[in-house]
């Protein structure tokens, strides 16, 4: 099989925070692996600090990665210095959480979204720019008449579009979406999303989503990567995994997705994950999530589990379906897909 | 047009006509960040005062001094000590009148206020208490057995000093060595301002650079250039000013620029170091690091900026601070080297005269006053118009 190279691939991705007290350090992340294709909507899941976030500013080397390998259409840019990476960096933007945050308050909309070229196209002509900047908001939907006035003084929707708009000017072809919507009204998320959409179609963008809003990724993405305490746990096409959850972690999460229709909630579900989410500093032996895990073994205490594809590209990290032997015994997958048809497929 | 017409006539609306339309949908060209910082600057009327009043010293400190038709070091010590308001005794052989000033010096001024000349002292009968003075000829008594001292008629009455006119020679009146007040407080102005600028310039250029690259490195940069600063901040500026003096051997005001230029920008640099270490971590700055921007870049223009509020405020503290150390180096006499005039030597060469002469004290202690009300005023106003979260569309 000569599968074409995939735009993005991150390999055995590891970063670790030091912690300040204690000589343990921080796993943000540990021995990330997954592959984002050209074209494709990667999305990213999990609970708030699983390491989603620190995965995409590792991948556009906000951090520098403690291990592992980033490749951007075949290059390695894991060790390449700041003045090596600016030509990558032109290939891959990123769009930010806090709409509010992300913005130069001090800044015209015309200055923030030009930015990207005052760095990397300096020499262009003033004229010129404007154009650009003008191009770049009207394909997020905004105008002219919005390119003299501060960030302030938009809305937490617009401010999005802005923030798109600068990542846009450079014609970038990885966009990595650091929950660009879960700072955003309900209303304003479903624009933001089907603009992302939209953008994907025209301008052929390859995306890295990250959400915590399961809906909002099953209607976006392609394929989905669920992470649990800086691992990916289960790698899937997005219809698979949200219709034959393999790993209790999956299941257990999309079992906590509120479900609109009351009397689904009457039918049976597997049980809600329980407890918290352990230290990072100090993760569980073996599997990250048999402290939390209903179909716990011994076995999930000794050997980490590793991604292993079970079909059809379904890669899932757990040791109910490590063996060649074992019969995915597993009790739940149908249960789960029966409420899983009522999660909302489109948003808007 | 047919909607226009069916509108009852009295409604009081009007067709718009058709030009006006395409005007309301122009966009309204923007105000540039400067632009805007002017509009609410002009709003605060106190700061627009301490601005102009600043503008008028610097202009008056500038240009004044070749104005007045004297320089700071020229002495007359015969018209010493003459205050600007002045209480004059008419005599009957004169038509002009006369000043005893506080040392019983007589000096003759003409009606409109000008000063002739002093008196030549002939004799003192000190049993008697009183001088004898030579006028033209004649002779004049001044009798100073009683207070307040008085001249005596032809007649051996004491005349008494009645009629008031204000000094114009001298405007401001004349010090203890008969040099013009007016003209020695200009030039203090002068030296006031010139501190001024230096610190400004001190704490807006190393300060914000050291602070800058202290707080964006972050690090073991960060703690060795804070230790730095902690070492500097801990030896008094006196100290400094005082060694600089002892090195280069004479000094006065260069000593206090060198002095003010090497260390006056620590307090600067903290503010800039805890602004930038608040400030790298958002997501604006971020986002301009995964544009691409270089250190450089992302200092001047996300992180400075930002951090330009709690600059001003600290700058508008640093420069009068800055005015009140050199007029009190000058005034405890490590400072200005005479005869260069310093609004802080100024007041201490009136504290021998203080009680005779008090408006040698007051006249540079008020431009002292004047100025640094003036910096905090123009300080606080560029504090509120910086912050564009303040900022409404008229």
């Amino acid at each position: 099989m000569t599968a074409p190279m995939p735009l993005l691939a991150v390999e055995a991705l590891t970063k670790h925070f030091p912690s300040g007290t204690r000589d343990k350090p921080v796993r943000a992340l540990d021995g990330v692996t997954f592959t984002v294709r050209r074209g494709e909507t990667f999305g990213l899941v999990g609970e708030s600090g699983c390491g989603k976030s620190t995965c995409a500013r590792t991948i556009i080397r906000l951090y520098q990665p403690t291990d592992g390998r980033i490749r951007l259409d075949g290059t390695d840019i894991t060790s390449l210095s700041q003045r090596q990476l600016r030509p990558f960096r032109r290939r891959m933007q990123m769009i930010f959480q806090d709409p509010y945050a992300s913005l130069n308050a001090r800044m015209t909309v015309r200055d923030i979204v030009a930015e990207p070229l005052a760095v990397h196209e300096s020499a262009l002509p003033k004229a010129e720019v404007t154009e650009r900047v003008e191009l770049a908001l009207s394909q997020v939907g905004l105008s002219r008449e919005h390119l003299l006035r501060y960030a302030h003084e938009f809305s937490g929707g617009q401010r999005q579009r802005i923030g798109i708009a600068r990542a846009l000017i450079l014609h970038p072809e990885l966009i990595l979406c650091d929950e660009p919507i879960s700072a955003l009204d309900v209303s304003i998320q479903a624009q933001i999303v089907n603009l992302l959409r939209q953008l994907q179609e025209d301008l052929d963008l390859t995306y890295v989503f990250i959400a915590h809003d399961l809906s909002m990724v099953r209607y976006m993405a392609d394929r989905v990567g669920v992470m649990y305490l800086g691992q990916l746990v289960e790698v899937a096409d997005a219809p698979a995994l949200y219709s034959h959850p393999l790993h209790p972690y999956t299941q257990g999460l999309l079992a906590s997705v509120p479900v609109p229709d009351p009397a689904a909630d009457l039918v049976a579900r597997p049980p809600a994950i329980e407890g918290d989410v352990p230290s990072p500093i100090d993760p569980p032996s073996g599997c990250r999530f048999r402290t939390r895990c209903p179909l716990a073994r011994p076995i999930c205490g000794e050997a980490s589990p590793a991604l292993t594809d079970t079909g059809d590209g379904h890669e899932v990290a757990c040791h109910l379906y490590g063996g060649p032997g074992q019969s995915p015994d597993h009790p739940s997958t149908t249960t789960t897909s029966d409420h899983q048809n009522h999660l909302g497929g489109n948003p808007t | 047009m047919n909607a226009t017409q069916s509108l009852p006539p009295d409604v009081g609306w009007e067709p718009i006509p058709t030009g006006a339309h395409a005007a309301a949908v122009a966009p309204r060209p923007g105000r540039s960040f400067w632009q805007d910082v002017w509009y609410r600057f002009r709003q605060k009327k106190l700061a627009l005062g301490g601005g102009a009043c600043l503008l008028l010293i610097a202009v008056l400190a500038i240009a004044g001094p070749s104005l007045t038709g004297y320089s700071y070091s020229a002495q007359q010590s015969s018209l010493a000590n003459v205050p600007p308001w002045l209480a004059l005794a008419k005599l009957p052989q004169s038509d002009d009148l006369f000043y005893i000033n506080p040392h019983l010096k007589v000096i003759e001024v003409t009606p409109d206020g000008r000063l002739v000349r002093q008196v030549t002292q002939t004799g003192d009968d000190m049993v008697n208490k009183r001088m004898s003075f030579d006028l033209d000829g004649a002779t004049l008594y001044l009798d100073y057995s009683a207070q307040p001292p008085a001249l005596l008629d032809p007649d051996g009455q004491r005349v008494p000093a009645t009629s008031h006119h204000w000094n114009t020679s001298y405007l401001l009146g004349t010090d203890a060595l008969g040099r013009d007040i007016l003209t020695r407080t200009l030039y203090g102005c002068r030296i006031s301002l010139a501190v001024a600028v230096v610190a400004a310039l001190v704490n807006m250029v190393i300060g914000i650079v050291y602070g800058g690259v202290s707080g964006y490195a972050g690090g073991m940069i960060d703690v060795s250039l804070m230790r730095v600063v902690d070492i500097i901040s801990t030896i008094p500026l006196t100290l400094y000013v005082i060694l600089i003096k002892v090195v280069l051997g004479s000094g006065g005001f260069l000593s206090i620029v060198i002095a003010l230029s090497s260390v006056y920008w620590v307090d600067m640099a903290r503010v800039v170091r805890g602004q930038a270490l608040s400030l790298k971590g958002q997501e604006f700055v971020l986002a301009a690091r995964t544009i691409g921007a270089g250190p450089g870049a992302i200092l001047k223009r996300h992180i400075v900026p930002n951090a330009m509020g709690p600059i001003l405020v600290t700058a508008t503290m640093l420069i009068p601070s800055a005015i009140f150390i050199e007029a009190f180096l000058s005034f405890i006499g490590i400072g200005i080297a005479p005869p260069m005039a310093s609004l802080g030597t100024m007041c201490n060469d009136a504290l021998t005269t203080l009680r005779a002469s008090p408006y040698q004290l007051l006249i540079p202690a008020a431009a002292i006053c004047v100025i640094m009300f003036a910096f905090n005023f123009v300080g606080d106003g560029l504090r509120d118009a910086l912050d564009p979260k303040l900022r409404q569309r008229p």
